[in-house]
């Protein structure tokens, strides 16, 4: 919530004004290019990225809340990473996350939690070790499917790079976004990822560019 | 900014990914972009380059300049000097500055003046090696000057040293120049010359007043003193000759006619003579005790007997061994007898054969006529090179161009180098820097270069917040 969000925005409800003006035109830039799928049907959105740190988490966020900002809907942000979650805070959370569903301990209504956004629900990665779920695409199916039931839009925040992981998901995914960023992602890792993607036969609907910087000072570019 | 695109998005968007002329905000991109990778490499070169400049010595550079003055042998002569013949004469003066005798000479000077008039000679050699590594002799270039820099880290020092090396200069080059012309050897020849005539009229004037120190009269002293001397050797040999002629005749008689009393004392002194002398009288005492006791016939005194002839046969041999050894030594006291006798007819024909005074006195008159001649020669020589070595003076004379001055300092860097140059190399070596940083990145920073790398629309490019 992060950069993205301001902190007035907690608690109240939904409204434009709560994103940072930076970032706003890009959004809706997003959002245009989403408006389509999302009047025809509830949309479950990959956002997986090439490595970590490039502001996965960040930019899901703020296009959940955008979203429901924008529908007027419910949505919900999913910590997939389950490796290193997002959330990581879970006191007073919901006991079972993602990583509880896959393993098939959970019903899904028992995941999604209410945020400080309004309209805005988020399902946090879980307690059990990575290493100890046993991932199924029909487990997978069954979270998107349940999902699309009860939000407008999902936005899964993924593991970074592409894995077996990835790939269920966005198997299963309606869009499917790539974060990289600004001066960080490098071209071989960047290519790696999309050859993944390519290779499974998983269509990328686009990338987002994030960190962007404008290095040269206002005052100084409108003169040169 | 709000609502609106960045102006910078577009404008960062290349045509392509290849190697391409960058434009002004491409450039001020990059520098703000590793603003602080320049700013540490600034300080860093500022840092080292300051430490590096810290520890030179700054030293004063010392000029004199002399010139060549060539201005005669180029009016009569020359009316066109190329470029190798200048720099052959210039260079073979310029090397004359850089021998060993102006450096010793500058040494010298130096000791001098610092109140050591007379240095020993290692000393000298000693401050001319240090002078050798302190001054350089350089023509300048198309002119006829050459430049004398000294380096040195006092400026008042240095200018002392080039004016006393300039002097030296002049002073051994005009040394060289006379030497070549041959003065010196003239000037010798001619001190040579009159030393003579003014010894042999010396002589010819002790002759006339009957003076006995001409060495002419000491020769013939001296002939005669030797001719005497020989002469008393001549009879000394001429009479041991005579004693061992007759030594030689009565010991020959030993052998000839058996006259055992005629041994000469010679013989007598011999050892090997005087044991068989012992023995044969030995032999003979005992042929007669057995003569006593037995008959001539018997065997014991036939064999003593026998006995008695062996030894005296083999005196006898000796003796005339002896008698041989003594005939060849009187053979050679005649032989230098004769030598001797040669001697004194050779000294005694040059003792007749010494001038008389009235012949000396020619021989000295034409002996001091032909040095004059000779001198004249000599002095016409001398004054042919008296003109030339003025000449020479005159075309090839060393003027010192005022005197010594601070040409410059070497180590010493000035305050807008400091100030501007060194800053200005240190920023331009750190931009150049990021510059390289860049051109090796593999990050995208364009929306163009993702968009063109992954062949995929760019949806959103959200800015750094």
């Amino acid at each position: 919530m992060k950069h993205f969000i301001r902190k007035s925005a907690l608690g109240q409800e939904p409204s434009l004004e709560h994103f940072d003006i930076a970032i706003l035109p890009e959004l809706e830039s997003l959002y245009a290019a989403l408006l389509p799928s999302l009047e025809k049907e509830r949309l479950f959105i990959y956002a997986g990225a090439t490595s970590r740190g490039e502001g996965t988490s960040t930019v899901a966020w703020a296009l959940a809340y955008y979203v429901a900002v924008r529908t007027g809907e419910d949505c919900l942000y999913v910590d997939g990473n389950i490796r290193h979650p997002y959330v990581r805070r879970l006191e007073g959370l919901p006991e079972c996350g993602l990583s509880d569903f896959l393993q098939g301990g959970a019903d899904f209504r028992m995941l999604p939690f209410p945020t400080e956004l309004g309209r805005l629900a988020a399902v946090h990665g879980g307690r059990i070790r990575s290493s100890h779920v046993r991932l199924s695409a029909e487990r997978a199916g069954h979270f998107i499917t349940e999902s699309r039931r009860y939000y407008r839009a999902t936005v899964f925040d993924s593991l970074p790079g592409f894995d077996k992981y990835a790939e269920i998901w966005s198997r299963h995914s309606d869009t499917v976004f790539i974060v990289t960023s600004y001066r960080r992602t490098k071209q071989e890792i960047l290519e790696r990822v999309l050859n993944g993607f390519r290779n499974a036969a998983i269509p990328v609907t686009g990338i987002l560019f994030n960190k962007r910087e404008f290095p040269i000072p206002d005052f100084i570019y409108r003169r040169i | 900014m709000a609502g609106t695109e960045h102006p910078d998005i577009k404008a960062q968007r290349p045509q392509s990914t290849e190697a391409r002329q960058i434009n002004l905000r491409e450039f001020y991109s990059i520098i703000f972009t590793h603003k602080w990778s320049i700013a540490a490499i600034f300080i860093i070169l500022i840092a080292t380059i300051s430490w590096g400049i810290s520890l030179r010595e700054a030293r004063y550079i010392a000029s004199l300049k002399l010139y060549v003055n060539r201005g005669l042998i180029q009016q009569v002569s020359l009316d066109y000097v190329s470029r190798l013949e200048w720099e052959e004469e210039i260079n073979s003066i310029a090397e004359i500055g850089r021998s060993q005798g102006v450096l010793s000479l500058a040494a010298r000077e130096w000791d001098r003046q610092r109140g050591w008039p007379d240095p020993p000679i290692g000393r000298v050699n000693m401050i001319a090696a240090g002078l050798a590594t302190m001054v350089e002799v350089l023509p300048v270039q198309e002119t006829d000057i050459i430049n004398i820099l000294v380096h040195e880290a006092d400026a008042d020092t240095a200018l002392a040293i080039a004016e006393i090396y300039g002097a030296a200069f002049m002073v051994e080059h005009n040394r060289v120049n006379r030497h070549s012309y041959g003065r010196d050897f003239f000037a010798k020849a001619i001190a040579d010359v009159e030393s003579r005539i003014r010894n042999a009229l010396d002589a010819k004037a002790d002759l006339q007043t009957d003076s006995e120190i001409y060495n002419w009269s000491y020769q013939q002293v001296a002939f005669s003193e030797t001719e005497e001397m020989l002469r008393r050797d001549l009879n000394s040999k001429r009479i041991a000759r005579r004693v061992l002629e007759n030594q030689v005749a009565m010991e020959r008689k030993v052998f000839e006619e058996g006259y055992d009393f005629v041994l000469t004392p010679e013989l007598r002194d011999d050892e090997l003579l005087k044991i068989l002398e012992s023995q044969l009288a030995q032999l003979r005492l005992e042929l007669a005790q057995l003569e006593s006791r037995y008959t001539g016939d018997h065997r014991l005194v036939r064999a003593k007997r026998s006995e008695l002839e062996s030894a005296q046969q083999q005196r006898h041999a000796h003796i005339v061994n002896l008698v041989r050894i003594r005939e060849k030594q009187l053979a050679q006291s005649y032989e230098e007898e004769h030598i001797l006798e040669d001697i004194i007819d050779q000294m005694n024909a040059r003792s007749r054969g010494m001038p008389d005074d009235v012949a000396r006195i020619d021989y000295y008159d034409s002996y001091v006529h032909n040095q004059w001649t000779l001198y004249s020669e000599l002095l016409a020589k001398y004054n042919d090179s008296l003109a030339r070595d003025e000449q020479t003076v005159v075309e090839q004379q060393l003027v010192a161009l005022g005197p010594a001055n601070i040409g410059g300092m070497e180590g010493y860097v000035p305050k807008f180098v400091f100030v501007f140059v060194i800053p200005l190399f240190a920023l331009l070596l750190a931009i150049a820097f990021a510059f390289m940083i860049e051109a090796t990145s593999s990050s995208f920073q364009t929306v163009a270069q993702l968009e063109a790398f992954s062949g995929l629309p760019v949806l959103a490019s959200f800015r750094k917040l």
